[in-house]
């Protein structure tokens, strides 16, 4: 029905000559379009949501919260349930605020979490990219890199890169960085191969096309689905592994908040005041969903058949 | 005459889908007899796989099979129990696909397939005799070698070959009668030409009745004794080849011939296209399903549909040929 | 055969493939897809090229338009450059000259991709234009191959089959393109579209004005009906050529004899005998020697399995390779 309505406005439109103009058609790029995809998924929009507000008050700590999260320490009032007048999420085993230590500490964790997905998405897609579609000697190079960096388990080389960089929360993103694109690279080259021998492609290149655009709009879109899951599970692995790191004294300061870091030091009174425990792990895990709709919304919109 | 192996009438197979009721096959009505060759003739999307399915009741349970009468060999279709159709399809009627490759098992050797379908018929049998009816069957269709073709898995064989194994296969249980849907599509024009002969050959040694699926007229001229047109879900004509490729009566059917290169119209010329697509099996028209492309079409064509005409040994429904026109 | 009005012209062209094996991935053989070619194309003509699958006809098509590396020979476009010597700019620019159109409309056009970013990117990009004439371009194009410019916001999945190769037919007319490969371009279609598919091509052909057509095909039916010549091919080599009428009225070499007794004949015409080849189409790793053909040809003798017949001419313009013409 909408079709047909959608039809008659187009007719209505026609040029003089009596031919549709198809200058009248609405110009859309490929982007516009998966912006209105991604708005029509409710679940994505909620994500999207959830993640904007998560982002302000962690980015804006200090309107919401009075207590300083590292300084304002208190041990009469340690220990104190969510709930308790005063702090309305209770305080840790050194009498903190924990609502000031959840804001502050998602300054680190969001950020850390949000850049090392992006930064490894990027290079690992761009490296899987090129190697999957040159093959050859780049490929062998590329892909042969990947394989050593795969093959040594991804914490022990974080710790070594740590070492040697020193620590820092920018040292923690790069180390994390270095140890993940191989996965992203990996996954895009698979694709890329697949979608190489299309005939689209094979078109594409008949027509004229230069590398470059061939690689970016022609291949890229078409590998988008898995690579979109891939980064927003990133998200919340970086997150976590960033907390491992921490907790080996490798992060920044152990005092200094962090999910990650709240989540390990709660652990010693799992049994007593679990609350310690579940209340960053409810952070990450909404975070993690977040991005996870977001993610599925993503995959949706970058796909023209899910058009409804 | 000769006797009647099977008879329709009435087939009407639905699917419910979450956009409606898809009605596939609309009200179609045909009979076999022993020995001879009917062609189901249409476009993709016409009903005719659907309407071969419901015959052997090869289909989803989401699907609502209905006729008045369906008869094989004096046996309703519709009454048996899932069991006794499965029976039907393993010793009365057989079918085979179009794409050998995928309707043959790549995991395990010709062997077992073929010999699986003799075991399922005779479990008493011994290996070696299973072994000796495999070659003899493997002979009959051609297969070069065949006691070395036993041995080899699905992937090592040409299309061709592929096609005679899987003829075999069909034949392993002895069926009266052989569905072939799009029996040579996959295959190169020599190859075609083998196998048609191969079907023929068989057909007349075993007496067996062949209901032929396809769309290439092609294949139709080579093998049919009948020809029934198809067109979104209703057979719109049907009638002795000659006659039908002579004389179509349906527009779609005279359509169909001259949209063809090389059978009426000669090289330069225009063939004939059908303007348009095939109707949405969700929204199909109210008279004639064909009106909307026909370029006879007529007032009455639009509302109500034709009532089928019957001469002699030919019938099509067609308001023009009824001579109806208010 | 020089002519010249010559548009493409093949010289022994090979296409090999190697066949690699094992963990060294070293060659163990090789595939002759083609295997020693040479063809006049004559500028506006519509060469027909038939044969089985593996007989090597699409390989020549990728070819001419660059999509496979040709092992020797030589493809000279309009009597100049040879096109397998070119590379980066040159190449790209050559590449608008020479298009193609695929079997399959389902795989041929860019999922993410609606029609009108489709033809505006051809046409931009490689037709220089900017976004306004692209756009009426755009219209023009849909008009030319039957598609009303209502469908231009359209993705490629939201088409049927027969106006998805009409979009691709678009795509590849947009870049003006002076020869146009059509592998098997109507063979996945239903018969009905499949004639409204052939008779667009035979109109664009006269409406943009000397377009010249190498038809893939297995359907000797339709090469008969497009072509003003036609080549047969057999296991990469070129068995007869000839012009249509010749080819199909008097068709010399014994393999073309039984591709065309195969051809559905129902009125109108004489019934030719029919000829049903025994065996199948051997492996192009395992070229017969002598004749290829001689292992399944019904007039096969001694000769034939040991010297190969030269391609000759046997009347004007009617070439044959076969040692019993």
């Amino acid at each position: 029905m909408s079709e047909e309505k959608k039809k008659e406005n187009l007719q209505q439109t026609n040029t003089p000559s009596g031919e549709i103009g198809i200058e009248a058609l609405p110009v859309t790029t490929y982007w516009a379009d998966v912006v209105r995809r991604f708005r029509k998924n409710k679940i994505a929009v909620v994500g999207l949501i959830m993640l904007t507000i998560i982002i302000v008050l962690c980015a804006g700590a200090p309107l919401f919260t009075d207590y300083d999260p590292i300084v304002d320490m208190n041990l009469l009032d340690k220990l104190q349930p969510p709930g308790s007048e005063g702090h309305m999420l209770g305080t840790d085993h050194l009498g903190r605020d924990i609502w000031s230590r959840l804001l502050y500490g998602g300054r680190t964790s969001v950020l850390t979490g949000l850049s090392v997905a992006l930064i490894t998405a990027v290079v690992g897609v761009v490296i899987g990219l090129f190697s999957g579609y040159f093959g050859g000697i780049v490929e062998m190079i590329l892909m042969r890199l990947t394989d050593i960096m795969m093959s040594f388990p991804f914490l022990i080389v974080a710790i070594a890169i740590m070492a040697a960089l020193g620590s820092s929360q920018r040292n923690i993103i790069l180390a994390l960085a270095i140890v993940g694109w191989p996965r992203f690279a990996r996954l895009t080259r698979g694709q890329v191969l697949a979608v190489k021998s299309s005939e689209y492609v094979e078109s594409a290149r008949v027509a004229g096309f230069g590398n470059l655009r061939i690689i970016f709009n022609h291949i890229l879109p078409n590998c988008m689905g898995p690579i979109i899951i891939q980064a927003t599970l990133a998200v919340g692995s970086a997150i976590l592994s960033a907390a491992s790191l921490t907790y080996l004294g490798l992060g920044a300061d152990a005092s200094a908040p962090d999910w990650g870091v709240m989540l390990s030091q709660g652990r010693n009174y799992l049994q007593s005041d679990a609350y310690l425990t579940i209340i960053p792990g409810l952070a990450i895990s909404i975070t993690v969903l977040a991005m996870n709709w977001i993610g599925d919304g993503l995959r949706d919109a970058f796909d023209p058949k899910m058009r409804k | 005459m000769s006797e009647k192996f099977l008879e329709v009438k009435n087939l009407r197979t639905y699917f419910d889908t979450p956009e409606g009721l898809v009605k596939s096959v609309d009200g179609v009505s045909f009979s076999i007899n022993r020995g001879e060759t009917l062609a189901l003739v249409g476009e993709s999307g016409c009903g005719k796989t659907v309407t071969s399915l419901s015959l052997i009741r090869l289909l989803a349970d989401t699907a609502q099979v209905q006729a008045d009468y369906m008869e094989v060999d004096g046996q309703q279709i519709l009454e048996l129990t899932k069991d006794e159709a499965r029976k039907l399809r393993g010793s009365k009627i057989s079918m085979i696909f179009q794409e050998p490759m995928t309707s043959l098992n790549p995991v395990y050797r010709i062997e077992k397939q073929l010999g699986e379908v003799f075991r399922l018929h005779d479990p008493k049998l011994t290996k070696q005799q299973v072994f000796e009816k495999s070659v003899d069957i493997l002979k009959k269709v051609g297969v070069p070698n065949p006691a070395e073709r036993l041995k080899v898995y699905p992937h090592q064989l040409s299309g061709g070959l592929r096609q005679r194994v899987m003829i075999a296969i069909s034949l392993a249980s002895s069926p009266q009668m052989l569905i072939a849907d799009e029996p040579t599509t996959a295959l190169d024009v020599t190859i075609q030409a083998q196998i048609i002969d191969l079907l023929k050959e068989l057909q007349k040694d075993l007496n067996m009745s062949i209901l032929l699926i396809t769309h290439d007229f092609g294949v139709v001229s080579q093998i049919a004794d009948r020809v029934a047109v198809m067109y979104a879900g209703k057979i719109v004509e049907e009638g002795p080849l000659e006659k039908i490729f002579e004389d179509p009566w349906h527009p779609y059917t005279k359509l169909l011939i001259l949209s063809i290169p090389g059978i009426k119209v000669t090289r330069g010329n225009r063939l004939e296209s059908i303007s348009g697509t095939v109707p949405n099996p969700l929204h199909f028209p109210e008279g004639c399903r064909f009106a909307p492309r026909c370029p006879y079409a007529m007032e009455i064509c639009k509302q109500k549909p034709p009532e089928e005409l019957v001469e002699g040994d030919r019938r099509v429904s067609c308001f023009l040929r009824r001579g109806e026109h208010e | 055969m020089n002519n010249q009005n010559t548009i493409l012209k093949i010289e022994d062209l090979q296409v090999h493939f190697p066949i690699k094996a094992g963990i060294t991935q070293h060659t163990v053989g090789v595939i002759k897809a083609v295997d020693g070619v040479s063809i006049d194309i004559r500028k506006g003509e519509t060469v027909g090229l038939v044969g089985e699958s593996g007989c090597g006809k699409t390989t020549i098509g990728r070819a001419i338009v660059r999509l496979n590396e040709p092992t020797a020979g030589k493809i000279i476009f309009d009597g100049k450059d040879d096109i397998l010597q070119l590379k980066g700019k040159e190449l790209r620019n050559l590449r608008r000259k020479l298009q193609i159109i695929f079997q399959d409309p389902y795989s041929s056009l860019n999922p993410r991709q609606t029609v009108k970013r489709l033809l505006s990117e051809v046409l931009t990009v490689q037709m220089g234009m900017n976004q306004q004439q692209a756009f009426e371009r755009t219209a023009e194009l849909l008009n030319a191959v039957g598609l009303s410019p209502v469908y231009a916001q359209r993705y490629p999945h939201e088409f049927s089959g027969g106006q998805r190769q009409r979009v691709a037919i678009a795509k590849a007319i947009a870049l003006q393109p002076e020869f146009l490969v059509c592998d098997e371009a109507v063979s996945a279609l239903d018969v009905s579209i499949q004639s409204q598919i052939i008779n667009l091509l035979m109109d664009l052909k006269e409406q943009f004005g000397n377009m010249t057509y190498l038809f893939i095909s297995h359907a000797l039916n339709v090469v008969e009906h497009i072509s003003d010549r036609v080549v047969v091919m057999y296991l990469g080599k070129m068995m007869e050529l000839a012009d249509n009428e010749e080819l199909f009225n008097h068709p010399a070499h014994p393999y073309t004899q039984a591709l065309l007794s195969a051809i559905p004949i129902l009125s109108g015409r004489q019934k030719r005998e029919r000829i049903v080849l025994k065996g199948e189409v051997p492996s192009a790793a395992n070229v017969p020697p002598g004749c290829r053909f001689h292992t399944r040809c019904p007039y096969a003798e001694e000769r034939c399995s040991k010297e190969e017949p030269d391609f000759r001419e046997i009347a004007a313009g009617h070439w044959v390779a076969c040692h019993k013409v």
